[in-house]
């Protein structure tokens, strides 16, 4: 009976301690990836560890506050600061070599895990934009704001994004956007609520980024097709590529609708989406 | 008399049922390839009437389909007498890693097109050349080739593991699809050179059959034979690699077709390697149009790498081949 009793303690207490440290997680969690809690406080080295947050801080005039970047970073401005690794595979120690007072960062940073890291460790650690949301990146500039002490200037940004990226008026052109002239941005895709708020269509019937077939593409009729511009050698610029059987058949092929983009304008959100959206909108007259 | 008729009825026989095999393959050859010109858009139609937009993405594929399969399980069939190991294909011999590190250089460095094919087979044929190179240096008979071969493969997918990790994203998804073994560029890269490079291959293997039967018995037996199991070692490799390289400067690295075919037809019929081989490349050839038409027709519109298909369907066949092979 005791010995029966006893198991059933220790069964209790262990169940009990899983609950707890479950606990533990899921508060680490959303601590994590929480719109976060704004603080009061002024922060003067901070880390920017993907390249959309760094953009931000850039442009809200903060740059003096920036201690460290992603590897990737190519903006001009932050030529000085220097790298903390890359944001697809960042460390917590390389972070903390730059001895933050804060650390910022979005869904781009990889491994997710490392935002508890540096928070364990006792350094403020902030998923800005833990999804790939319109109105996650509209809300990520007002947090940014308020921790580089911008606060005022980051919701006016945000206004302003914001309001650019109101939809357009239809035009019913058919798009494909698309990394490398097979893999096209589906549905659920950053490229496929650009389109929509260019007021076109997405052409691709796929979800996500997913390589679609030739026969797809013929299938799929665009009147543009937008392509990442560092792909234009493997493809062969625009001449070769609208020679391809399934683009020469359509309209962007016959049309001069074939067109290389730096990738980041339709694979994220960026501070330039807006301007993205006007010239997605231009291509199609 | 009576005895010259008996003795002639089975030669006859096997005669017959040879012509019959040769004639049904051509008969399931010509078939295939017409249910598989008739696979698009997510449905069957008659290929009888295709336009010239259709034609001219159909056709190209089905026919990188048919040399890829083909060019592979020739190989694959060689270098499992090689090897004397059932499990052996062409990546063995270092071709898929060198092909993988000339890509992903090439890509890293910013040049495409047809910079792509080409770095695949050079990449290809010259890690192939540096074993065998290693290998006249450092000996160590056939265990001392397979063991350089994994060496170095291991060595080659550590540097494009290093390369794509240094790289931005942009290289490293480019060099990902490439990896992942598809025939979704097929038109794009001119056949031409690559039929050059089959032909050449199957050309010097082919007379080994003889050979490699003789290697099989093992390197001693062979050497007694009077087989200059050097020279036969090299020229197989060197074949080996003129195939492969050509297969993956087509279709990126596609794995397992060249294990799986060789050993699915030596269990089932077995025979000398000469025929092994050309009956390889013809089931090679008809396998990887028929699974690459299925995921054309199951996934449309997106369009799965066949190499991912093909190493589903590998790991099963290896569980089954080991179970069979440890059954006996």
């Amino acid at each position: 009976m005791s010995s029966e009793l006893s198991k059933t303690v220790i069964t209790h207490s262990v169940i009990n301690k899983k609950l707890m440290s479950r606990a533990i997680s899921t508060a680490a969690i959303i601590g994590a990836f929480a719109v976060p809690s704004l603080s009061a406080q002024a922060y003067e080295r901070i880390v920017a560890m993907s390249p959309d947050v760094a953009d931000v801080v850039v442009a809200l005039g903060a740059t003096n506050k920036l201690v460290g970047k992603d590897a990737t970073n190519t903006n001009p401005a932050l030529k000085n600061v220097p790298a903390v690794g890359m944001h697809r595979n960042i460390t917590a120690e390389s972070v903390l070599a730059v001895k933050p007072d804060l650390v910022l960062g979005s869904y781009m940073v990889q491994p997710a895990s490392v935002y508890q890291r540096l928070t364990g460790l006792k350094v403020k650690a902030v998923n800005v934009a833990p999804k790939e949301e319109v109105n996650t990146f509209a809300s990520s500039i007002k947090s940014i704001g308020s921790y580089v002490d911008k606060k005022a200037e980051g919701s006016q940004l945000a206004k302003r994004w914001n309001a650019g990226m109101s939809p357009m008026a239809k035009t019913g052109k058919r798009y494909l956007l698309s990394y490398d002239g097979r893999i096209v941005a589906g549905k659920g895709t950053v490229g496929d609520e650009l389109i929509r708020r260019a007021g076109g269509i997405n052409a691709a019937n796929v979800s996500g980024l997913k390589p679609m077939s030739r026969e797809g593409w013929l299938a799929a009729k665009p009147d543009v097709i937008i392509i990442a511009d560092h792909n234009q050698a493997v493809v062969g610029g625009v001449s070769q590529f609208s020679k391809r059987p399934e683009v020469a058949a359509s309209a962007a092929g016959k049309n001069a609708g074939v067109h290389f983009w730096p990738a980041d304008d339709f694979l994220r959100y960026g501070l330039n989406s807006p301007q993205v959206l006007k010239k997605l909108n231009a291509v199609a007259k | 008399m009576a005895n010259t008729i008996s003795a002639s009825i089975p030669i006859q026989t096997g005669k017959y049922r040879h012509s019959i095999y040769y004639v049904a393959a051509t008969v399931a050859s010509v078939l295939l390839i017409w249910l598989a010109l008739g696979i698009g858009f997510g449905e069957w139609s008659s290929p009888n009437h295709l336009n010239d937009t259709i034609s001219q993405l159909r056709y190209p594929r089905v026919v990188t389909a048919l040399l890829v399969g083909m060019a592979l399980s020739v190989s694959g069939a060689a270098l499992q007498a090689l090897f004397e190991n059932p499990l052996a294909d062409p990546s063995l011999i270092g071709t898929s890693g060198g092909a993988a590190l000339g890509v992903v250089l090439v890509l890293a460095l910013g040049f495409g097109g047809i910079g792509i094919p080409l770095a695949a087979f050079t990449g290809s044929v010259l890690v192939c050349l540096f074993i065998l190179a290693c290998h006249r240096f450092l000996g160590g008979g056939q265990m001392g080739l397979l063991i350089l071969g994994f060496v170095i493969s291991a060595f080659c997918a550590a540097v494009v593991s290093l390369i794509l990790f240094m790289s931005d994203d942009m290289v490293l998804r480019s060099a990902t699809n490439w990896l992942s073994g598809s025939m979704a560029e097929a038109g794009f890269v001119p056949l031409r050179y690559s039929i050059i490079s089959m032909v050449l291959g199957l050309a010097i293997l082919l007379p080994l059959g003889r050979q490699l039967d003789g290697l099989m018995l093992g390197e001693a037996a062979a050497k007694s034979l009077g087989i200059k199991v050097g020279v036969v070692r090299c020229l197989v490799v060197i074949a080996s690699a003129l195939l492969t390289g050509a297969a993956v400067s087509l279709a990126g690295v596609i794995g397992f077709i060249g294990m799986m075919v060789p050993n699915l037809l030596a269990i089932l019929f077995g025979g000398g390697r000469m025929r092994l081989m050309i009956w390889s490349g013809w089931l090679g050839a008809i396998l990887l149009l028929v699974i690459d038409g299925a995921a054309r027709h199951v996934a449309y519109p997106v369009d799965v790498p066949v190499g991912i298909v093909l190493a589903l369907l590998g790991g099963p066949f290896f569980i089954w081949l080991f179970v069979r092979s440890s059954r006996r």
